[in-house]
């Protein structure tokens, strides 16, 4: 288990991360969200030992990554650039991470560099930026380390390079004994995959949320009356959006009471709508945290 | 300690400017050693009594590295570029730091690679020079040079010099900064005594300065690439394992958040704030007061040095601030 326990940090006077605390578990997704300089990045780096905390702890397995670096054989840390990576042939990566890491399975990256039709040869810099991008998550998954840090894998690449990542990562997640945290601040990319969100929202844990209790903790409803959204249902619910007359409630899934009201104010239209992360995230953050 | 991994990872990025070394190492052993023969030979056929006077100076320059040792350093601080600071241009700094090794490892390995191609490259091409002589008909101007002091007294200038790059490589927190400190701080020590010792002459005062020879001697890392100086080799091994301990230490403590900025340590900016715009302050005065005659009046020539200080240090000031802000 990676646990964070009130890690904070500055830089440049400017106070980052502020008592953050959060665990991840074996097996899972774990989403990091918040805006743009909220300080996920940062929380990554902190946690693959790059950048030290200001104050608090990291310990993969019980172990400090600062005090036993060892233990980052089980954590691998993807950037949102690769960068690093840009002199090196295939197979002196190959090489250099055969060297690096015990457990890394040559086998499985070159059937993964098959099934995405990567040549076996040449070097990484000659790859379009999202071909580095899902290279770059073949080598840390082909690791087998338990821990793969992913920093906004998606940031910049184009549709169908985004979906292929996305796929890739759900099924090495369920295929190998892995747990993944991705930074992002795209919700709707999220919500298909992780587990359980943590939500980080001017340096500090805002919120942690799991996905599944959180879907079933909602309805959302589509809804339209003869005249205008009565004011007692408006006030008993959070309206996400209202067209005309055609609006588009959250409800708590436990609140039978207004659901009573709906049905006796006679409503024209009732449909349920599929729930996304963002309406929960408008919920309960007010809007707050989204940033298309 | 120094796993093969990280081995690799340096040979991979620094081999071009290690053979670099390498080769001008050779150059200034043993093909100029095979050049020199030549000239040796046509003097001495030509200028018998000369060449009988000039034999001792000529062996031992070739076994001083005189200019090729100053061009050895100046790759010297390349390599340590290329060690340290070209990662902290790049995210693989971030790379590095995110593998499972320790910085100790990181700094170990980075420290004993450069050490390892500088100290191997310099002692085969001292061999190889060595042997290019000995198999000439100049043999027996060996017997004229302390082969041991020869040897050893260089590789012990390049060792504490190597060490102190390394220093600064810990401490600068990108390739160009560190170049440029490493370059001003070689020499600033000397420097330093040198501008203060004008500014005391061109106020009046008589500092004695020069007499300091702990300091332009001993301390003056260069004077060991010279063999024909009188040197205590113990000065610069301890130097260079103070310097190597500071180095480590440095790169221990180092926050990553801070390369690719100028310094890695916030807490250097203030001596950098007002050190660098007092140390150009001195040479602008200096600059300033070379141009005008040299029997002007005392009156006049300390108007103009002041002129000179006033202006270095506003533009001094200026570069300084926009430096620690990158």
């Amino acid at each position: 288990m990676i646990r964070v326990s009130g890690v904070s940090k500055s830089i440049h006077k400017n106070r980052i991360l502020k008592n953050v605390h959060f665990s991840v578990r074996s097996g899972t997704i774990t989403g990091v969200v918040g805006r743009n300089g909220a300080g996920k990045t940062t929380l990554l780096r902190i946690i693959a030992g790059i950048l030290y905390p200001s104050s608090g702890e990291i310990t993969v397995n019980d172990q400090n990554v600062f005090k036993q670096p060892d233990v980052k054989q089980n954590v691998v840390f993807v950037p949102d650039s690769t960068d690093a990576l840009r002199t090196y042939s295939i197979k002196e990566i190959v090489k250099f991470y055969e060297e690096i890491y015990d457990t890394f399975d040559q086998e499985y990256f070159y059937q993964l560099l098959e099934k995405f039709k990567f040549t076996k040869q040449g070097k990484i810099k000659y790859f379009s930026k999202g071909q580095k991008a899902l290279f770059s998550l073949i080598l840390a998954f082909s690791t087998n380390a338990k821990y793969v840090l992913l920093d906004e894998p998606t940031d910049g690449l184009d549709v169908i390079i985004k979906k292929q990542i996305l796929q890739f990562i759900a099924e090495a997640v369920s295929e190998r004994d892995v747990s993944v945290v991705i930074s992002s601040h795209r919700l709707d990319e999220l919500e298909k995959m992780a587990d359980h969100i943590v939500v980080l929202k001017q340096g500090k844990v805002d919120s942690e949320l799991e996905m599944e209790e959180l879907k079933s903790q909602y309805h959302k409803i589509q809804v339209a009356f003869e005249g205008k959204l009565p004011q007692h249902i408006r006030d008993r619910s959070e309206v996400l959006s209202e067209t005309g007359r055609v609006s588009v409630l959250l409800i708590s899934s436990k609140d039978e009471e207004t659901k009573k009201m709906i049905e006796d104010a006679e409503p024209i239209l009732y449909e349920e709508l599929p729930l996304s992360l963002e309406d929960i995230f408008v919920a309960k953050l007010g809007g707050d945290l989204y940033v298309s | 300690m120094f796993p093969k991994a990280l081995w690799m990872k340096e040979w991979k990025h620094s081999k071009v400017v290690s053979f670099g070394l390498f080769v001008v190492f050779m150059l200034g052993y043993p093909i100029s050693a095979g050049l020199n023969i030549d000239s040796w030979r046509m003097m001495k056929e030509q200028r018998g009594g000369f060449w009988e006077e000039q034999a001792y100076y000529a062996i031992n320059e070739q076994f001083s590295p005189g200019f090729y040792g100053y061009i050895a350093v100046g790759v010297m601080i390349l390599l340590v570029g290329f060690l340290i600071g070209l990662e902290k241009n790049t995210k693989r700094h971030d790379f590095m730091m995110a593998l499972p090794f320790s910085r100790t490892q990181i700094f170990a390995t980075k420290y004993a690679f450069g050490l390892i191609v500088m100290s191997l490259s310099y002692s085969l091409s001292f061999t190889l020079g060595y042997l290019v002589i000995y198999q000439s008909e100049f043999r027996d101007l060996i017997d004229l040079v302390n082969i041991t002091d020869a040897f050893f007294i260089p590789l012990a200038g390049y060792f504490v010099i190597y060490s102190f790059l390394m220093l600064i490589g810990a401490i600068a927190g990108e390739i160009k900064s560190q170049i440029l400190l490493s370059i001003i701080f070689l020499f600033f020590l000397q420097g330093f005594l040198v501008l203060l010792s004008m500014f005391s002459e061109i106020h009046g005062l008589n500092l004695q300065i020069f007499e300091l020879d702990f300091i332009f001697e001993d301390l003056f890392w260069f004077s060991y690439l010279n063999i024909m100086t009188d040197s205590n080799i113990v000065i610069p091994l301890l130097f260079g394992i103070i310097f190597t301990a500071l180095a480590w230490f440095c790169y221990q403590r180092s926050p990553s958040e801070h390369s690719g900025e100028f310094l890695m340590f916030r807490q250097l900016h203030p001596l950098f704030a007002v050190g660098i715009p007092i140390c150009s302050a001195l040479l602008g005065g200096l600059i300033v007061i070379s141009v005008i005659p040299y029997n002007s009046g005392e009156g006049l020539k300390i108007m103009v040095y002041w002129i000179g200080f006033l202006v270095a240090m506003f533009f001094s000031w200026k570069v300084t601030k926009r430096l620690l802000r990158m």
